[in-house]
């Protein structure tokens, strides 16, 4: 099995003069949780839709553990869950007889349908309605059944296509929450998920791939899209207005690269390594200063603002 | 895993039965069915034409002189939608992303449609014939063959409804264009085509009229009544021959000389207006109206309407139907596994 279960080679969708996807070439390391992050159109969706042989490529090839999907697409989607935008189920079906057909169609046998069926719904807490018609469900629960199904037969890989869009913010936690803890049932597990949603791919994943019209921007880890020139920038709330001695004792911390007032607040710039946002949370916890928060200025949204600015 | 193309389609196929099964239209199309049979049973009770049911051709020429009619109002409401759903209600987008090639999702589909469909008919033939046996004892064999072109009329109809369901978006606009064009469109180019005299043995509304014409008793009864109705035809041609006669041409000279005489004044009203009533017939008689009256009713008694009725080649109807089922079938399935989501 090839290290990168997901390899993209100069993929290209064109419509008609539209250029949906730009050969675009990309890697999704083994075990990662990539989001493949880009503006509305700029064709995140187009290539999950490639990959899960939706629609056909123009050019290029696109491999799923070392298979070409466009070539041979049943042969590749065999270790593949997906959720692609808000799919419906037969309103008529149960989930439980929803993950039947499911895994009947992926060859499943009867036994380990049962099991996996008990243990996924369990996990998309979805147990209490395994016996109620889909047709009756909330678009928040027919998404826990879409994300359910997608883990059935326990795939290496999931492609999710914006999974949290059009749910209500319950729904989204909820689905978040199940992501989340995707990796704690299986180590040998990567995931793809596009989202234009920055704090959902700040949460949950490790990788980022940042795609606009159809070409690759820019793919690395997370802390790389999060820091501003290798450096962060931290907010300290204090309760009334931060003294010089307040300042002066921040300031003269190592770690720290500049420290200046921001009204109440003080804004920290420090090294990008997450160990010494630690170290300062710990060593401002130790002065005599009334904090009340601790946030990070959201260098992801600057980075994403600028590599579009960038790519126009 | 790789699952073998077979066990996949045996797994859709089931899964759209059980689809069909649940849904309103399968409720709809049993239904239909059975308000036809029902309404059929009914009206020859209510108006005693339960009498003279008394043979294995009038009872075939009530019981399944529609069916193609009915057969296709069925496959029109269960086939027309099996594509189109998947993508109007967005279930392709689990179904497609699983590694199940597409030809297998069509053949499930189109199995399970035909299966459905048959088990329709199958239903619709037995509640008839059990009418048919309490009413005449028993039945033709060929019954059974009638039931076959049944399933195949119903094959080729399928074949048309999928063309109709791979090329449109909505589900309601399938099932109303393919209601005109299996209810409507093709029985009507079927019938253009023989009323011109040209055979239509091609024509899948022709192929499926075998499902009635193989019964040979059938086809003796409706050879009777054609019969029985060209002889009245040719009566009344005889009959209007005769008044349109030159021989009635004294007649005329008289009359028209008697009403403007001195002796018709005479007469009292009633005699008068009977008298002017005889002129004005004869008069008709003779007149080009009357001509043109004579040469319809030969034309008709000449026509491939009157002609009689020939045992169908049942094989080639079969053939036919077949062929038009799978050229249906082979257009959808192009388009079918082209169409991006």
């Amino acid at each position: 099995m090839s290290d990168n279960p997901i390899e993209i080679v100069k993929l290209r969708k064109e419509y008609g003069r539209f250029v949906a996807v730009n050969d675009l070439t990309l890697s999704i390391k083994k075990n990662s949780f990539t989001g493949l992050l880009g503006p509305n159109g700029a064709g995140k969706s187009t290539t999950l839709k490639i990959l899960t042989h939706l629609i056909n490529a123009t050019s290029g090839e696109a491999f799923l553990n070392g298979i070409d999907v466009i070539k041979d697409p049943k042969g590749a989607l065999t270790d593949v869950g997906t959720v692609i935008e808000t799919p419906e189920f037969y309103s008529y079906l149960t989930p439980k007889e929803t993950f039947r057909y499911v895994g009947e169609l992926i060859g499943m046998t009867k036994e380990s349908i049962a099991s996996q069926t008990d243990e996924i719904l369990e996990r998309v807490k979805m147990s209490q309605w395994q016996d109620k018609k889909l047709g009756t469900f909330s678009k928040g629960m027919r998404q826990r059944i879409a994300l359910g199904q997608a883990l059935l037969s326990d795939p290496s890989i999931i492609i999710l296509d914006e999974p949290t869009s059009g749910l209500d913010p319950r729904g989204m936690a909820e689905i978040r929450e199940v992501l989340k803890n995707l990796r704690n049932y299986s180590k040998n597990l990567t995931i793809v998920m596009s989202s234009h949603i920055l704090p959902e791919v700040q949460d949950l994943c490790d990788r980022i791939a940042f795609i606009n019209h159809g070409t690759l921007l820019m793919d690395d880890d997370i802390s790389a899209f999060e820091s501003n020139d290798g450096m962060r920038n931290v907010i300290v709330k204090v309760d009334g207005f931060p003294t010089d001695n307040m300042m002066r004792q921040i300031s003269d911390l190592d770690y720290v690269i500049s420290a200046e007032r921001l009204g109440n607040d003080i804004s920290i710039t420090l090294g990008a390594d997450i160990s010494l946002r630690s170290r300062l949370f710990n060593d401002v916890a130790a002065m005599d200063m009334k904090v009340y928060g601790f946030t990070e200025e959201d260098s992801l949204e600057e980075t994403y603002l600028k590599l579009i600015k960038e790519s126009r | 895993m790789m699952v073998s193309d077979l066990k996949q389609i045996m797994v859709v196929t089931k899964n759209e039965l059980i689809k069909c099964v649940r849904g309103k239209k399968f409720l709809i199309s049993l239904g239909i069915v059975g308000v036809v049979f029902i309404l059929i049973t009914l009206l020859q009770l209510v108006t005693g034409a339960w009498d003279s049911l008394n043979g294995v051709g009038i009872f075939i020429d009530t019981y399944f002189g529609n069916a193609t009619l009915v057969i296709a109002l069925v496959v029109a409401l269960l086939s027309s939608t099996a594509i189109v759903s998947e993508f109007e209600e967005r279930t392709a987008l689990v179904l497609f992303t699983r590694p199940i090639k597409r030809t297998s999702i069509f053949v499930g589909k189109v199995l399970a449609c035909v299966i459905i469909e048959a088990a329709i008919i199958l239903g619709y033939y037995v509640l008839a014939c059990l009418v048919g046996i309490i009413k005449l004892g028993a039945l033709s064999p060929d019954i059974i063959l009638s039931f076959l072109i049944a399933v195949l009329y119903a094959f080729a109809a399928s074949g048309i409804a999928f063309i109709i369901s791979s090329f449109f978006k909505k589900g309601s606009v399938c099932t109303i264009i393919a209601l005109l064009v299996l209810v409507v469109i093709l029985p009507i180019a079927s019938a253009m085509v023989s009323s011109s005299g040209a055979d239509s043995w091609y024509m899948m509304d022709e192929a499926g009229s075998s499902l009635y014409k193989c019964v040979p008793e059938y086809v003796e009864y409706r050879n009777s009544v054609t019969n029985e109705v060209a002889e009245v035809i040719r009566n009344a041609t005889e009959i209007l021959k005769a008044f349109s006669s030159d021989d009635l041409q004294p007649a005329i000279t008289w009359i028209d000389g008697f009403v403007t005489s001195a002796d018709f004044s005479k007469l009292d009203t009633n005699t008068q207006n009977s008298m002017l009533y005889l002129q004005s017939c004869l008069h008709m008689g003779t007149s080009e109206y009357m001509y043109v009256m004579v040469q319809i009713l030969e034309s008709i008694t000449e026509s491939p309407m009157m002609a009689p009725m020939k045992n169908p080649d049942v094989f080639r109807s079969a053939i036919v139907l077949i062929v038009w089922g799978l050229v249906g079938l082979v257009v959808s399935w192009i388009k079918f596994v082209r169409r991006e989501f």
